[in-house]
């Protein structure tokens, strides 16, 4: 891609994934879903993770599956508050983006 | 390399981590093995590049600080100095060196910056009186110009009020001896003229010489913080 994704946004993007999924999502899910926007190699998104774990943004569980344990991502209440944080920051950075872009004023 | 391969390999490669943060880590990409399924193994192993860069990657992940670096689509930037950053495009195998030269590096200007201190307080005798000295000379030079100024102001008055004291004096004393009024008031007129001359050097002082010194010394100092700046740059 051209543009640099920063720290931020792919934390906004990975939450916005996870939310979706009302029981939670696993490691190689998550890849996939972010890779269909952003193209970044598969190695990035576990430090991603574990740092929104740390930071108390998604919780995990673990469920069977397949004959063994998968680990399961849940975005928790404060992701989802920082979520709707990065939503509205986004959405002020792009409008201002893209009316500069298309040449609004 | 194979799945099993990687994996032995990213586990010794993740020895001096706490065994926990090392289960988490190599279960996470078991899991991520599993969930690519057999047939997209070998394209897994060769998106993830290496186990020494996940290795890498995992390692900074946990002593990850906001203003030390950060995760984006190409992977880990340290933005503190930049010497740190793990790019799909570079060579693996450099990483954990860099990693490792990275600390060093960091404890020497820590080092450093002790000794620096240290030397200091031990040298504050030379540099405690140096700067002694500076500040007396630039108290003298103060001194010997407000002087110059108070002299020439005040000397001038006061042989011009001399003058003419000493000439009313004079003119008085001419009906009791006429010479000698004459003498006096001759006397009176040179002192009045050194008198004229001294204030003329106050106003030559005020105006033009000290306005030209704090012009000199602001383009020397100007001069050496300038140069300073471009050293630095």
């Amino acid at each position: 891609m051209v543009f640099n994704t920063g720290a931020a946004l792919l934390d906004a993007i990975v939450l916005a994934v996870v939310a979706k999924e009302e029981e939670g999502t696993y490691g190689y899910k998550i890849t996939q879903d972010v890779r269909v926007v952003l193209e970044i190699s598969e190695s990035t998104l576990y430090p991603v993770l574990r740092r929104l774990m740390k930071d108390e943004c998604l919780s995990v569980y673990d469920m069977e599956f397949g004959g063994r344990n998968r680990r399961y991502y849940k975005i928790t209440e404060k992701g989802y508050a920082q979520l709707q944080l990065y939503r509205i920051e986004w959405k002020n950075y792009s409008q201002k983006i893209s009316g500069l872009f298309e040449g609004g004023r | 390399m194979n799945r099993r391969e990687f994996m032995d390999q990213l586990g010794r490669l993740l020895y001096d981590i706490p065994a926990k943060d090392r289960e988490d880590a190599l279960a996470y990409y078991e899991g991520y093995f599993d969930d690519a399924g057999v047939e997209n193994e070998a394209a897994v192993i060769r998106e993830l590049g290496s186990p020494g860069r996940i290795a890498a990657e995992v390692k900074a992940g946990f002593d990850f600080n906001p203003e030390g670096g950060e995760y984006t689509d190409t992977g880990y930037h340290n933005t503190e100095d930049g010497s740190e950053s793990f790019h799909k495009n570079q060579k693996p195998v450099r990483y954990g060196q860099n990693r490792q030269q990275h600390k060093t590096k960091k404890m020497d200007s820590g080092v450093k910056t002790l000794l620096l201190i240290g030397l200091a307080v031990i040298t504050f005798p030379i540099w405690g009186s140096l700067l002694g000295v500076i500040g007396t000379l630039i108290l003298g030079i103060l001194g010997t110009i407000l002087g110059l100024v108070a002299g020439t102001l005040f000397g001038g008055i006061g042989l011009i009020i001399g003058s003419i004291a000493l000439a009313v004096f004079a003119i008085s004393s001419m009906t009791a001896s006429l010479s000698l009024g004459i003498a006096g008031l001759g006397l009176a007129m040179i002192l009045l003229a050194i008198g004229l001359l001294l204030l003329v050097g106050f106003g030559w002082l005020v105006t033009k010489a000290i306005p030209a010194l704090v012009r000199f010394l602001v383009d020397l100092f100007h001069r050496v913080f300038h140069r300073n700046r471009e050293e630095a740059a």
